[in-house]
């Protein structure tokens, strides 16, 4: 019988030590889940095997011993593992040895019960399989979580294949919680301990980041409150501070330190990229220094340069002489104002001889200064740029200045020649309301102004020649300055991280997408869809007030009760017994304040109109198809009910009595209007009398009797209400039986009525 | 029906009014129209010798341009001394200084407010400039052509011609531009003479002919017309004697331009007069005789 030993493959460089595990006897395999390192106590091995089981239910014992160590101290710690067994008794032990640095593993797996079955082997073949711990939790291919009452069921049909090495694993997660750096009585080995070294050092350099950033922002407002104290803000220093280049890229050098050791904690991802973008161009500024550093100061090329510098200046003075002698000729063919072009010229020469001396002056400093100057390179290429920027401005001076005067001298002169030309014709700028006005000059003035005219005019080409070509030395060493502070500026604005991201991340670089809203559909009160079933039973007063919205509410409480039904079923079950309390309490409300309105007048005539109400009110009870059979009906009348009511009064009564009783024609009026299509089919009789009578009956009850319950009155017209709907729906249709049976009943309420309009 | 016979039986007469109806078509031309023709209203009748005397004024212009021309060839040509011409040119100015007074008793320099000493300040100033900037002026036109300069030096003499103050008020007058005109064609010129004394002198006396001579001759002509003549026919014969010597063939075109100028325009001028006809008459544009500068703002 071979024993399938699965082992972690995170466990295969740890000490020896126990191997606990889980023992599946049906497909006789055992997986380890751990290694259960020196020194240990035993009880309390056994209290956290015992916990493990309690809590994850998996059969979590000793399965054997794990020897990594090599091959001398062997044959001591294989007695000492022998020994073992005794303590944790399990059958079968195994026995799994590795010498360290080697390759060589041996398996074994012993049964202690070997006497009692003599007839087999007492060691089993081992088939060791590794297997990796951390992708097998990850991998979820366990089964999900069930009921306790089916996991025996689920274990059982699970034995079969490696769902039961993944359920094993993916169960033991309690046994995972501690390993061996942590304080406890045991200390375990298995995939969590893998990584905690890497994670400590990450942990205590995060803690240690903290003080240290608060220690670098302290030290830069420290140098920039010095540098931004009063002394640095008088004239000759701010005025160096703003020429000379590496002052500037210092400052700017200032400004990404402070951003980058801030504590501030950045509000936006475009500051944070921001921030990472200034880390890593400062790193490449001073890798790429020290690089130059190396360079500079490897071969003494230092000594090289400073060699070579010395007559650099004395080849450009040279030329330059060579330049000011062809200007003081005849350059380019050009015919110049010979004494200027004199004065000029000795002036300039002049300048050059006194560069020269001051050249010469500091060339045995020249080594030493280009020394110190390449430290600089410590600080970053940039600051060595700046510098070797500043380092060409000062070899350049000369140029410079000679620029500045013909520059200066340029500009005089075309001032003064637009001055002088509005002179010559007479006019002046006038300076209050800034434009030209005639003016009328003195003799003298106009005398002096023409003759300086004249000598400015005639002298503007020399001038204009040395301003020209002093312009264009000064443009070319600009050109030198531009190329260097673009390569610096490169430096220090070259986005590398965003790059990096972009090359190797780009989904970081995307911004957060926004969050879906949940939108709950608005879904109506399910109230509005009960009236229709409630009206069913209610009378006729309670159902009068709820009529109006009977049909769109109806229709849109249905809509929502289907959306309910198709979504949520708790939501509709819930719903439901609350509305009827609020429904019922309505109603009764309504029907206390109709009765009210009922009580409450005094004349018979505002039961006109209470009448007409309930009798309007009645209509809604049909329903639409109903309503529009009786329009229709009303629209064909050939003939004009009222005289046909007042006929029928005059056949039944005297004819003094006709004209007291006029008000009773508009009763009879709203009486035809909501019947019209009953009147062809049957007598006059009948279609007046029958729901005149029930409405009357209830007006005329009304102020008779003073019984103060109210809840019996309203059960009582309804129950006459029943007849009377029932009856109308028969006289709908052309039964010639129908209203022979209910001629008697209006007759004797409409008797009744009499002798109360006649005490009136 | 009872105007008409009568007017049949009257001769009404034509009237030149709008507000009355009369018997007449709109296009009836009275016979009395052209009695109304006028001829020449506005015009001025021009004496010969008057114009003559008016045009005294260009001759001096011109002799003066001429004058100067010619010392500066003489200075040139080296056939003048420096010294000479200055000591002359300042004598002249201090007598034409004293008879700038004389002539009107004192009475301009009272009413100009200008006092002696803010006089000799100024001749002060223009014999200091001058000395100071003359080196330069020697120096000044070395590198450009000669014949550059002189053909700055002639239409800057022109402008100045045109552009002088004959006493007419005409748009073109600038008599600040004409004088710096003057002065730049004299310094142009003065840029070709050998010495930085010469250049001096040069500029001094254009000063004096451009400046100085005009002032002196205006207010002659205003005083005492006789002597202007005087002068100025004075002034004429040196001018024509000056460039007599240099060039014959100059001296006498110089002649006729002046002789064309003062006896042969105004008897021109004169004769044409006689054939202007400016016609006058009912057909003339509405003139409005009221000062209408109350309703500007």
């Amino acid at each position: 019988m071979v024993l399938k030993a699965f082992f972690p493959t995170c466990c295969v460089s740890t000490d020896s030590g126990l191997l606990v595990g889980r023992w599946v006897p049906e497909q006789s395999s055992a997986v380890v889940l751990a290694v259960l390192h020196f020194p240990f106590i035993p009880i309390q091995v056994k209290q956290l095997l015992a916990q493990v089981r309690q809590a994850s239910q998996v059969g979590v014992a000793v399965l054997g011993t794990w020897c990594h160590c090599r091959q001398e101290p062997e044959e001591s710690l294989g007695r000492f593992l022998e020994s073992l067994g005794a303590v944790f008794p399990h059958e079968p032990w195994l026995r799994l040895c590795r010498e360290r640095g080697g390759t060589f593993w041996s398996c074994e797996a012993t049964h202690r019960q070997a006497p009692t079955a003599p007839g087999a082997p007492g060691e089993d073949q081992v088939m060791l399989i590794f297997y990796d711990q951390r992708q097998v939790l990850l991998s979820q291919l366990h089964l999900p979580t069930v009921l306790p009452d089916r996991q025996a069921g689920a274990t059982t049909a699970s034995t079969g294949g490696l769902a039961a090495v993944f359920d094993t694993v993916a169960r033991s997660e309690v046994l995972f919680r501690s390993d061996r750096f942590d304080e406890g009585p045991v200390r375990l080995s298995h995939w969590q301990s893998e990584g905690v070294e890497a994670s400590i050092l990450a942990e205590l350099a995060r803690r240690a980041s903290g003080p240290i950033c608060l220690l670098l922002a302290s030290l830069l407002s420290l140098v920039s409150a010095v540098s931004a104290c009063r002394v640095f803000k008088l004239w000759p220093l701010s005025f160096l501070g703003s020429k000379l280049s590496t002052c500037e890229q210092l400052r700017h050098r200032l400004e990404h330190l402070t951003l980058i050791f801030s504590t501030r904690k950045a509000e936006n991802p475009a500051q944070l990229m921001r921030k990472a973008n200034t880390v890593a161009s400062v790193l490449l500024d001073v890798a790429l220094g020290l690089m130059l550093l190396s360079w500079l100061h490897g071969r003494s090329r230092i000594g090289h340069l400073a060699d070579a510098l010395v007559p650099v200046a004395d080849h450009v003075a040279e030329e330059l002489q060579h330049l000011l002698q062809w200007l003081m000729g005849a350059p380019a063919g050009l015919k110049m104002n010979r004494a200027l072009d004199q004065v000029l010229g000795r002036f300039f020469l002049y300048h050059i001889h006194l560069w020269i001396s001051y050249i010469h002056l500091m060339s045995p400093f020249v080594e030493h200064i280009l020394w110190h100057v390449g430290l600089s390179a410590c600080l970053g290429l940039t600051v060595a740029l700046s510098l070797l920027s500043d380092i060409i401005a000062l070899l350049t001076f000369h140029i410079y200045c000679f620029y500045v005067y013909g520059a200066r001298l340029y500009c005089l002169k075309i001032h003064g020649l637009s001055s002088l030309w509005r002179l010559f014709r007479g006019k002046k700028w006038n300076v209050l309301r800034q434009r030209v006005d005639s003016c009328s000059y003195d003799l003298d003035q106009l005398f002096i102004g023409t003759l300086l005219f004249t000598i400015l005019l005639f002298l503007l080409p020399t001038t204009a020649l040395y301003y020209l070509v002093f312009t264009l030395l000064r443009l070319l060493v600009v050109a030198v300055q531009g190329l260097i502070h673009l390569l610096v500026d490169l430096i220090n604005s070259l986005p590398l991280y965003s790059l990096g991201l972009r090359l190797c991340r780009p989904y970081r670089l995307a911004d957060k997408p926004t969050a879906l809203q949940p939108r709950g559909a608005h879904l109506p009160p399910p109230q509005l869809w009960l009236p229709p079933q409630a009206l069913l039973g209610r009378p006729v007063p309670q159902a009068v007030p709820w009529g109006a919205h009977l049909p769109l509410e109806a229709e849109r409480g249905q809509a929502g009760l289907r959306e309910l039904l198709a979504r949520l079923a708790p939501p509709h079950g819930h719903s439901q017994p609350s509305a009827l309390p609020g429904w019922h309490q309505l109603s009764w409300r309504m029907s206390c304040a109709l009765w009210t309105l009922l009580c409450a007048p005094e004349h018979g005539r505002p039961c006109y109109h209470t009448l007409g109400l309930e009798v309007i009110g009645s209509e809604q009870m049909w329903g639409w198809p109903a309503r529009l059979a009786a329009l229709h009906h009303w629209h064909c009348l050939p003939w004009d009910p009222l005289p046909t009511c007042c006929g029928h009064h005059g056949g039944e009564h005297s004819n003094p009595r006709c004209p007291e009783h006029c008000p009773m024609p508009t009763l009879c009026t709203q009486v035809q209007r909501v019947r019209p299509p009953q009147q062809p089919q049957v007598e006059g009789w009948s279609p007046w009398g029958l729901p005149s009578g029930s409405a009357l009956a209830v007006g005329v009850e009304g102020p008779c009797q003073d019984e103060p319950p109210s809840p019996r009155h309203p059960l009582a017209p309804s129950a006459e209400q029943h007849p009377a709907s029932g009856g109308l729906k028969q006289s709908l249709t052309p039964v010639p039986s129908g209203p022979g049976p209910s001629l008697p009943e209006p007759h004797g309420v409409y008797l009744r009525m009499f002798p109360g309009e006649v005490a009136l | 029906m009872y105007a008409q016979p009568v007017t049949n039986t009257k001769e009404v007469k034509w009237q030149k009014v709008l507000y009355e109806r009369q018997p007449f078509p709109d296009n009836y031309v009275d016979r009395r129209f052209l009695e109304e023709l006028r001829k020449n209203i506005h015009a001025r009748k021009y004496q010969y010798w008057a114009v003559v005397f008016e045009s005294s004024v260009v001759i001096q212009q011109l002799c003066s341009v001429c004058v100067f021309v010619v010392i500066w060839w003489y200075m040139d040509e080296g056939l003048l001394a420096p010294h000479w011409l200055l000591g002359t040119g300042l004598a002249s100015s201090l007598i034409g200084y004293v008879l700038f007074d004389l002539i009107d008793g004192g009475e301009g320099r009272k009413k100009s407010g200008q006092t002696r000493w803010a006089d000799l300040k100024s001749a002060l100033v223009f014999i200091t400039f001058t000395y100071g900037f003359s080196p330069v002026l020697k120096t000044l036109t070395e590198s450009v052509s000669t014949d550059t300069i002189y053909a700055m030096s002639v239409f800057m003499l022109l402008g100045h011609l045109i552009f002088f103050d004959y006493g007419a008020n005409a748009a073109i007058v600038s008599s600040t531009l004409s004088l710096n005109m003057a002065i730049f064609a004299s310094v142009c010129l003065a840029s070709r003479l050998p010495r930085s004394l010469h250049a001096f002198i040069m500029v001094t006396f254009a000063i004096q002919i451009f400046a100085l001579w005009p002032m002196l001759q205006k207010k002659l002509k205003a005083c005492t017309p006789r002597s202007y003549v005087g002068v100025t026919l004075l002034f004429a014969f040196s001018a024509v004697g000056g460039l007599l010597s240099i060039s014959a063939v100059g001296a006498v075109l110089f002649a006729l331009l002046l002789m064309s100028i003062s006896c042969l325009c105004p008897f021109y001028l004169i004769r044409l007069q006689l054939f202007k006809e400016n016609i006058h008459g009912p057909w003339d544009e509405a003139e409005i005789k009221e000062d209408l500068s109350r309703f500007l703002s």
